[in-house]
């Protein structure tokens, strides 16, 4: 019997380009049960970062299954309860996996408020006051109530991301996915976006944290994933692989980030 | 993209209806009572305004530019005794030979000279005017023109009227001469008087109406011709309509009416022109300032003209804004019938193949492509032509008029063709737009759960339309420019108060610099208008 607890479950994800001449994935398999913090390391061209958008398939795989949640996303066509064929929502599924990315992609047009609550009144159908009453909380949580009718442009880039994860949390996802989200701030605002990602971490969210922050990866992960040329190469608990590598990649890795 | 489907889907059904409705408004057209005309009720007369005096713009006794002219007054003339509604529909003068030609209207009155060639496509009534034609050339040029074979070599250039009879002249008398062609006898002169062309065929009591105003033009030649006179175009294969005109025309013969409209033209002719212009309007100055009154008396003109200017350019752009988003939506598609070949056996992703290709094969990508590239390579006034005569000679358009002078009829084709037009530009500008937003910003929506159309419609457009404000304001502005292409289908804008002015009175300048101060007044404060309210937009994101 499968753990009940299995979020994802990453089955042979291949992503190749130039028919096959280039793989950025190669045959990665992979569990995330539900809980999880895992992060995800490796040097740059490693397919990190392939890895985290194809689990919300921004990026479209080759081949291979991503079940989230009992369904295999990569599929047009699944079956319903009663087993019948049925066109496959990914918006649906997208909904409860949040993402934040590198460079933050609040949308410029919108105040911090409404880049809050479009996709809750939009996709959810949430009534408009709630939305809003909802991503003020949000917004307090990361101290920047007295920001929500500002827009983008006139926040720094520490507090964009901030935002930018609390626009994700109001969908209420069931899965957290950061695509290096501290590699385009300035240094000293690193540490208030790991502030918010740890406090999150402690509230029992699943994460799955691509990141060059060694530190969060050590201290707040539970998972450690080291990945290169597009497969996965070791993978245990933080603590462990920091202090004991098994493999030569990492031993080389960690000299040249450590 | 079900949505975006269901969309073509009704703008599809939409033409079907329009098409539907007028088939069957074209089949009421043909019940009518004895004489059947286009409209029932209703003569339809098309005419050139260009060609004192037969057909001019003259101003009233209250000061108002109205159709007046030999053709003109036997036309109302023929109306009266059939019983019917006249109608007065103005175009170029070839523009009045293919209105015959596409049964658009009952006659033709412009000054036509019967040919076999123009047989093919219209019927001639009975000669009502015996006119004469003439070579005219500048007086200095008068001693060395002796006979045709003088000018008959490339070094001199000979003027005709694009279509007209004189133009056969121009070939039979003067092939070897480079003989070119200008749309109105007005331009004509202006070259001669230029030194642009050596001498020019014109009929010759058109010519002699030149004369009074410009003393340096001379009559040099008579030009032989067997049918000497002018004849009505008939609506080719209308045999009732041919008798009851040539009954008509014989009437006005018979009672003197025919003798009294030659003279009231002439001296309404005369008068246009006199004003106190005789003795000073000769070729050493450009612009006469005492010119310009005379050309505000034809304001009413102008003003009409604005209108259906402002009016075209407005319903233009909103036609070919709403086709050009359509259009770039579907360039940016995604609807790919041969999706299913999207993997290859092992179930793997195809990246590469003809299989490849098949699978990523876009049907309304393409359609949306082919139309952009050929609108974009192909002249507007091409197209403007095709749909007038072309679309809209199939499809009937009810014949009403807006505001009183805005013949709908031809109105609506210039829209539609302008509007056409303009869709593909402004898709190029849309689709560029919508390309310009960065790609996080989708990836943001879509994995926030918005489907494809909440990212366009909340997410990519509004940013989209703010990168675009300029290059849309510019494309206004050029319809607005453009828009005077249409006066080649009849439509009454500003060019064609121009060339009214320039037809009734031979001042020439001075209307086109009326008309380009006019356009400037249109479209310079159109583009400021523009700038002010997209630097507003852009206050929220100055850096």
């Amino acid at each position: 019997m499968e753990t009940r607890d299995n979020l994802i479950q990453v089955k042979n994800l291949k992503k190749y380009y130039n028919r096959g001449a280039i793989k950025a994935l190669d045959d990665v398999s992979i569990d995330i049960k539900q809980g999880d913090v895992m992060v995800v390391i490796g040097p740059s061209g490693s397919g990190k970062s392939t890895f985290l958008r194809s689990l919300n398939l921004l990026e479209r795989p080759t081949a291979g299954e991503i079940i989230f949640d009992g369904v295999d996303i990569t599929q047009k066509k699944v079956r319903d309860a009663s087993g019948k064929l049925v066109k496959l929502d990914l918006d649906a599924h997208r909904q409860e996996m949040g993402m934040v990315f590198q460079h933050f992609n609040l949308f410029p047009h919108l105040t911090i408020l409404e880049n809050m609550t479009i996709a809750p009144i939009q996709v959810k159908h949430v009534d408009k006051a709630a939305a809003e009453e909802k991503a003020l909380q949000l917004l307090d949580r990361v101290g920047l109530k007295n920001r929500a009718g500002a827009y983008p442009i006139q926040l720094s880039g520490g507090q964009k991301q901030r935002v930018a994860i609390v626009r994700a949390l109001a969908m209420e996802p069931k899965v957290m996915l950061f695509d290096e989200p501290t590699s385009a701030l300035d240094p000293e605002m690193v540490g208030e976006v790991l502030e918010v990602m740890k406090e999150l971490a402690g509230e029992g969210m699943t994460m799955v944290c691509v990141t060059h922050e060694m530190g969060f990866a050590r201290e707040v992960g539970n998972r450690l994933v080291f990945m290169a040329g597009g497969r996965i190469i070791e993978q245990g608990d933080p603590k462990e692989m920091f202090a004991n590598p098994q493999t030569d990649r990492l031993k080389e890795f960690f000299n040249q980030v450590l | 993209m079900k949505k975006i489907l269901a969309i073509i889907m009704a703008a599809a059904l939409a033409a079907g209806v329009l098409v539907g409705c007028g088939s069957s408004a074209s089949q009421d057209t043909a019940a009518a009572s004895a004489v059947k005309t286009v409209k029932p009720g209703t003569l339809t007369v098309a005419t050139s305004p260009d060609f004192s005096p037969f057909e001019f713009y003259a101003i009233d006794e209250a000061g108002t530019p109205t159709l007046a002219g030999i053709d003109i007054a036997l036309a109302r003339y023929i109306a009266d005794h059939m019983g019917l509604e006249l109608q007065i529909v103005t175009v170029d003068f070839d523009g009045v030979l293919s209105e015959l030609s596409t049964h658009s209207v009952d006659l033709g009155m412009s000054g036509l000279a019967p040919n076999p060639d123009r047989e093919s496509i219209m019927d001639f009534s009975d000669i009502y005017y015996k006119g004469e034609q003439s070579l005219v050339s500048l007086k200095d040029n008068a001693a060395s023109i002796t006979s045709f074979e003088d000018i008959n070599s490339k070094e001199f250039t000979v003027g005709a009227q694009i279509g007209s009879i004189q133009l056969d002249f121009a070939n039979e008398y003067t092939p070897d001469a480079n003989i070119v062609t200008m749309p109105k006898v007005t331009d004509i002169i202006s070259e001669l008087i230029a030194g642009k062309e050596y001498a020019a065929f014109i009929q010759k009591d058109v010519a002699q109406c030149y004369q009074k105003n410009y003393p340096e033009l001379e009559l040099v030649l008579d030009v032989p011709y067997e049918q000497n006179g002018l004849a009505i175009g008939v609506n080719k294969g209308n045999a009732e309509l041919l008798a009851a005109v040539n009954e008509a025309v014989a009437a006005a013969l018979e009672d003197g009416s025919m003798a009294q409209f030659i003279t009231d033209a002439n001296e309404l002719a005369a008068g246009e022109k006199y004003e106190g212009l005789l003795e000073e309007n000769g070729t050493d100055s450009f612009v006469k300032l005492e010119n310009f009154p005379i050309v505000f008396k034809y304001a009413e003109l102008f003003r009409n003209g604005i209108v259906v200017t402002v009016l075209l350019s407005v319903f233009t752009v909103l036609i070919g804004f709403v086709l050009a988003l359509l259009l770039a939506l579907m360039r940016l598609s995604n609807v790919c019938p041969f999706a299913f070949l999207e993997k290859d056996k092992k179930g793997y992703v195809r990246d590469g193949g003809f299989l490849y290709h098949l699978s990523r094969f876009n049907p309304l990508s393409i359609i949306a492509t082919a139309y952009v590239e050929i609108f974009r390579s192909t002249p507007v006034l091409v197209q403007v032509f095709i749909i007038y005569y072309g679309v809209f000679g199939i499809i009937k358009l009810p014949t009403f008029s807006m505001f009183g002078f805005i013949q709908f009829d031809r109105f609506f084709p210039g829209v539609v063709a302008l509007g056409l037009n303009s869709a593909a530009y402004l898709c190029e500008i849309i689709r560029s737009g919508i390309q310009s937003v960065d790609g996080g910003q989708t990836e943001a929506a879509r994995s926030l759960g918005m489907s494809q159309v909440m990212n366009l419609r909340y997410i990519i457009l509004p940013q989209a339309m703010k990168n675009i404000l300029p290059a849309i304001a510019n494309e206004f502005v050029v319809i607005i420019k453009e828009s005077s292409i249409t006066y080649t289908i009849g439509v009454q804008d500003i060019m064609s108060a121009v060339n009214a002015v320039k037809g009734a009175t031979f001042i020439i300048v001075e209307p086109l610099l009326v008309a380009t101060a006019i356009y400037f007044c249109l479209c310079f404060p159109t583009s400021k208008a523009i700038a002010y309210l997209e630097r507003r937009m852009s206050r929220g994101d100055k850096r």
